[in-house]
């Protein structure tokens, strides 16, 4: 691999834009908390 | 090591949530006592007379003290014996008032048992050997089935009961 192919690699990691994912990651992290706690209200109430 | 930003967030979500959940089980084990129901107290299967809970004059519910309940069953394949009515024949609803404390106690004399009332809380597998208990505010009237849970035998269908809070 020469100098300048490894250069370029690491300025597309620099910029990757993640935005999508932490949306997502949020997401699911949300609804584990919701049914979680939901599970948990449901608990209490029985 | 060069972490993106965005990846910083989310595995501080994670972890955060993982150090919530650990703080909320080691507050139900060591502050509310929360423990599996078959808590290493053993009894010999073939002679459950022989612990006192379990003589079949002790038999069903019992009111120890004001709105205070323990109800005592034994297991086995395939029906739940929950004690005698006043004429002999052989007790199908457990009937509690609403809002008592209820402790349920129950050991099997052959295989595992499941013992879930439906629509509450209570839910125990049944080993035998072992005495499991369940102690629970009946909060809420109404009549719910007993079932078993835990595949038994061939007559695993046929073993339920009732418990009714009114």
């Amino acid at each position: 691999m020469s100098k300048k192919e490894i250069s370029s690699t690491k300025q597309t990691k620099e910029d990757v834009n993640l935005k999508g994912t932490l949306i997502m990651v949020m997401i699911l992290g949300i609804i584990i908390l919701v049914f979680w706690f939901g599970v948990y209200g449901l608990f209490l109430s029985r | 090591m060069h972490l993106h930003k965005y990846e910083k967030v989310w595995l501080a979500f994670g972890l955060g949530s993982l150090v919530l959940f650990l703080l909320i089980i080691g507050f139900a084990a060591f502050w509310k006592g929360t423990h599996p129901q078959s808590h290493i107290e053993t009894i010999d299967p073939q002679n459950v007379e022989a612990n006192e809970s379990f003589q079949p004059e002790n038999l069903g519910l019992t009111e120890v003290a004001d709105g205070k309940y323990v109800v005592n069953m034994v297991a086995s394949a395939f029906n739940y014996d929950f004690g005698k009515e006043q004429d002999g024949t052989a007790t199908k609803t457990i009937r509690i008032p609403k809002g008592s404390t209820v402790l349920f106690q129950i050991t099997s004399k052959d295989v595992v048992h499941g013992f879930q009332v439906a629509g509450t809380n209570v839910n125990m597998m049944v080993e035998p050997g072992h005495i499991s208990r369940f102690e629970a505010v009946m909060k809420n009237t109404g009549e719910f089935t007993v079932v078993c849970n835990e595949y038994c035998g061939i007559g695993h269908h046929l073993m339920f009961g009732t418990v009714e809070v009114y």
